[in-house]
């Protein structure tokens, strides 16, 4: 009896949270969904034509698949470069590491909306990279990455780069500095001791930054649509669409909970796998 | 000594690793420039200088300064609420492994990785239905729930360092939980309560797809305003709100690192 | 680390007590929705400081496209979050059609009395304020000799210059229609229209979001040639951006924007009073003049600059220019978006 009666009261410090997120996240999430079965907005009866509408449209589930591709490519490209900023995290002094962790937090305190500017100024015609290319003497011809997917992808890569960056470093810097030294005198490469070494044992840290990059890249609206242009279209611009600008409120919703599960499940399995890889790490 | 055959992979880390800083910095390093043009349009680099945007910005831009306003209101709502709550929630998860500890563990992280545009349009379908007027309350709220997540990571990272035994301690003195948590456990978490907090207050104030669901003149923040002068005349002063942001910035981080990163002075 | 705890709770209490006020200070505001682009811009250098000193309330206008504001105010039920409404024709006859309009009272007309009939909605919603036109923006500099027609786009030399909006916009849907006229279709088949576009897609250099966004591409320097409205490209010229606007043979689009009374507005005699405010010859003079050059509705404002280059006159404007008959096809315009999504996507 009282240890049943001790174990709820541990609970409940984390009870105002539970309501709370019932009422403000779960309640509306429930609604969403249920207005997704709905003819209409405010009317109307149930249905679930507004799924069979998205799901059996190649147009609409390609700009799914396509928005989770967009997340996908962003995660890798972030890791491409957040690898070697960890690894000179790494090896740097207190004073360098200070220094990193400043200019890594730097443009994270700086405004989506105006990092997306700055990229549109950098990638548009004439902007910093086509000055830049002819300068070099690569080619005078406009480059035309404002509104391309690599464009669209550098720039997502730059705005979400801290979100990998913080994580990584974190698990990079609680590696052992002694084992690395020991494994140097024992003849391993930096690139060998890289693969063996670093690379399983940051993997927490990386798992943690491609969630967060991936949730961000998904939903990054404005930066899709000004860096994106009109020709890509991603979920969260067609949802928006679909909602405020045609008023299809139900569709929206429908497309809302496929979106929502969509990237939920892609989040679930990759934890999946990875805690999977982290027990192997472990052993 | 390294030896001959680390160097292309070093070499290659080191160039990289420059490559990624100069990635990091550039943005903020061209707004900061176009900022001080003296045109009327946004070119980089500017072809003649001025601070004149700057002025422009804090003696002519009423409504810029509302919706940066109303960015601060809803960021210290936000903070406020999910700072108390991830505490309390994270003090009360950590360091258990049964089932229920978990799932609730997981149910308050999700936000972090729930779509926010689907949030967004699912708290204005909620509104628009229960007929509730939009407001920064109403817009904070969504805020708690995207900003909780952050809190209760850097709390319950605080947390598990703490010693259970600390509290049996405490309890088999007589002191009740109330007063145990208070006395005990908060002062040590300080730091990760802090760390929650901060985190909490940015990602509010930067927080664009809720924000954009429940918008409206009211309770324009100021990424929605400054997106719709994206969308709408390119006003330089968009340029001059991003040198004050990162001015901003700058001055914080130099005052809060001396808080908490010199060493010595943190923590206690 | 108390100092922090403490300022943070400072800020959030004042956040709170800032809200507490909000009711308070709502008579003395007034909500109003603007064009993006040059309009809005005009209405918070101009309008504003009018509104502020003439009327006692402190306005807030906010830009954006007709077709999002109904979305707003269907979302908003009995709780708009605007007092007033500015309208394109098409758009107009939507929101009348939804019941989200409240009729204009007879007793707050004053400086809207004399206006034509044309200008004035035949419903009883409210006054026209300015008169748009739609025509070619260009870059002299870039496009070599200047645009006598929309089929100028479709030129293999423009290649990669040319940047148009979607139907989601009004322009867009203008666009859209004065294509599939010129190519045989009609504004009720724009069949023709849309093989019209796929075959403009490799002169596209982008695609903005809404019509201000041109703007923006303009002076950026990403494209050299667009759909645009006379008064944008106006107030860019004014600004040293490289743009002249040309009439196309087949003719200046004209539409009248109107100022409606929203349904359930929360300062409706304010609203009201700014509506025909917004009549005002002296005001009407004020967004006429440079930069802004807004065409004014009111007869009898002189006209100045690139509107006096123009047209001589309101009444030459009326028979040099043409209005879509917006009701005949305004209802189509949701497909028409989700085509346009469809082909133009990459």
């Amino acid at each position: 009896m009282r240890r049943a009666g001790g174990k709820a009261a541990a609970f409940l410090p984390a009870a105002p949270l539970a309501l709370f997120f019932a009422l403000a996240y779960l309640l509306p999430i429930a609604i969403l969904g249920a207005v997704s079965f709905r003819t209409d907005l405010r009317a109307g009866d149930w249905t679930i034509a507004h799924y069979g509408a998205f799901l059996g449209d190649g147009f609409t589930l390609s700009i799914l698949l396509d928005t989770l591709w967009l997340g996908l490519q962003v995660v890798v490209v972030t890791l491409l470069i957040a690898y070697p900023l960890g690894l000179v995290y790494m090896r740097a002094g207190p004073r360098v590491r200070a220094l990193l962790v400043f200019l890594i937090l730097l443009p994270l305190l700086t405004n989506t909306v105006v990092r997306t500017f700055a990229w549109m100024a950098i990638l548009g015609r004439n902007g910093l990279v086509d000055t830049l290319a002819a300068t070099l003497g690569f080619t005078n011809e406009p480059l035309r990455l404002l509104y391309s997917r690599t464009g669209l992808v550098i720039a997502l890569a730059q705005i979400y780069l801290p979100l990998m960056a913080l994580p990584l470093n974190n698990s990079l810097a609680k590696i052992d500095g002694n084992l690395l030294r020991a494994a140097e005198g024992l003849g391993a490469s930096s690139a060998h001791l890289f693969r063996t070494v670093i690379l399983p044992l940051s993997l927490p840290g990386a798992v943690a930054g491609c969630l967060l990059v991936f949730a961000g890249a998904t939903t990054a609206f404005i930066t899709q649509t000004l860096v994106g242009g009109g020709r890509q279209i991603f979920m969260p611009l067609f949802i928006y669409q679909q909602a405020l600008g045609v008023q299809r409120w139900a569709f929206a919703a429908a497309a809302s909970v496929v979106f929502a599960l969509t990237v939920m499940a892609v989040v679930y399995a990759f934890n999946r796998f990875a805690r999977a890889r982290l027990r192997g790490v472990d052993a | 000594m390294r030896e001959a055959r680390n160097i292309p992979f070093d070499l290659a880390i080191w160039i990289a690793g420059a490559l990624a800083i100069v990635l990091l910095v550039l943005p903020t390093l061209v707004v900061v420039a176009m900022s001080f043009t003296n045109e009327f349009t946004l070119r980089f680099p500017p072809r003649s200088w001025s601070a004149r945007w700057y002025v422009e910005l804090f003696s002519n831009s009423p409504q810029i300064l509302t919706s940066a306003l109303a960015s601060l209101k809803v960021a210290a709502i936000a903070t406020l609420v999910s700072t108390a709550l991830g505490t309390l929630a994270a003090v009360a998860l950590a360091g258990r492994k049964d089932r229920l500890s978990i799932a609730l563990d997981a149910f308050f992280m999700s936000p972090m990785v729930f779509p926010a545009m689907s949030l967004g349009l699912a708290l204005l379908l909620v509104l628009s239905l229960a007929g509730v007027r939009l407001s920064l309350l109403t817009l904070a709220i969504g805020h708690v729930v995207i900003a909780t997540p952050f809190v209760i990571r850097m709390v319950s990272a605080a947390a598990q360092q703490m010693n259970p035994a600390l509290l049996d301690c405490a309890a088999s003195l007589g002191a009740s939980r109330i007063h145990a948590f208070f006395t005990i456990t908060l002062p040590l978490i300080r730091s990760g309560v802090v760390s929650g907090a901060i985190v909490a207050f940015l990602t509010s104030i930067d927080h664009v797809p809720v924000s954009l669901m429940l918008s409206d003149p009211r309770t324009e923040t100021l990424p929605i305003h400054l997106w719709a002068i994206l969308e709408s005349n390119l006003d330089v002063r968009v340029a001059a709100v991003s040198g004050v942001i990162v001015a901003a910035t700058v001055a914080v981080m130099l005052v809060v690192d001396r808080r908490m990163f010199v060493p010595g002075r943190a923590g206690r | 680390m108390k100092l922090d705890r403490r300022s943070m709770l400072g800020l959030a209490a004042g956040g709170l007590a800032a809200s507490a006020f909000d009711a308070r200070a709502q008579a003395r505001e007034l909500f109003a929705v603007t064009y993006p682009g040059s309009v809005d811009e005009s209405f918070k250098q101009v309008v504003g400081p009018q509104v502020r000193s003439r009327l006692g309330v402190a306005p807030t206008f906010t830009p954006l496209l007709n077709a999002e504001v109904i979305g707003r105010l269907q979302a908003s039920g009995a709780n708009p979050p605007f007092d007033v409404g500015m309208w394109d024709n098409g758009p107009l006859i939507l929101a009348k059609e939804a019941g989200l309009l409240e009729k204009f009272p007879e007793s707050a007309m004053n400086n809207m009395r004399g206006l034509p009939a044309q200008f004035v909605d035949p419903d009883g919603y409210g006054p026209a304020f300015a008169v748009t036109m739609i025509g070619i923006g260009y870059n002299p500099k870039r496009i070599a000799g200047k645009p006598t027609s929309w089929e100028d786009f479709w030129k293999p030399a423009n290649k990669g210059k040319v940047g148009i909006v979607g139907p989601a916009s009004n322009l867009g849907t203008a666009f859209l229609v004065e294509v599939a006229k010129l190519r045989g279709g009609s504004p009720t088949n724009v069949e023709p229209g849309f093989r019209a576009l796929q075959q403009l897609l490799p002169n596209l250099a982008a695609i903005p979001a809404n019509p201000g966004a041109l703007s923006t591409a303009f002076q950026q320097g990403q494209i050299d040639m667009a759909p645009m409205y006379f008064n944008n490209a106006a107030v860019l010229k004014a600004r040293g951006v490289d743009i002249e606007f040309a009439i196309p043979d087949s003719g200046l689009q004209i539409q009248t924007i109107t100022l409606t009374l929203i349904k359930n507005a929360k300062n409706p005699e304010a609203a009201a009073r700014f509506i025909d405010m917004m009549l005002d010859p002296a005001i009407q003079a004020q967004l006429e003049a440079a930069p802004w050059t807004t065409f004014p509705a009111k007869p009898g404002v002189a006209l100045t600059g690139a509107n006096k280059e123009l047209v001589p006159d309101l009444a030459t404007l009326m028979t040099k220019g043409s209005f879509l008959d917006w009701k005949t096809f305004i209802g189509n315009r949701p497909q028409w978006v989700e085509r346009f999504n469809r082909e133009i996507r990459v």
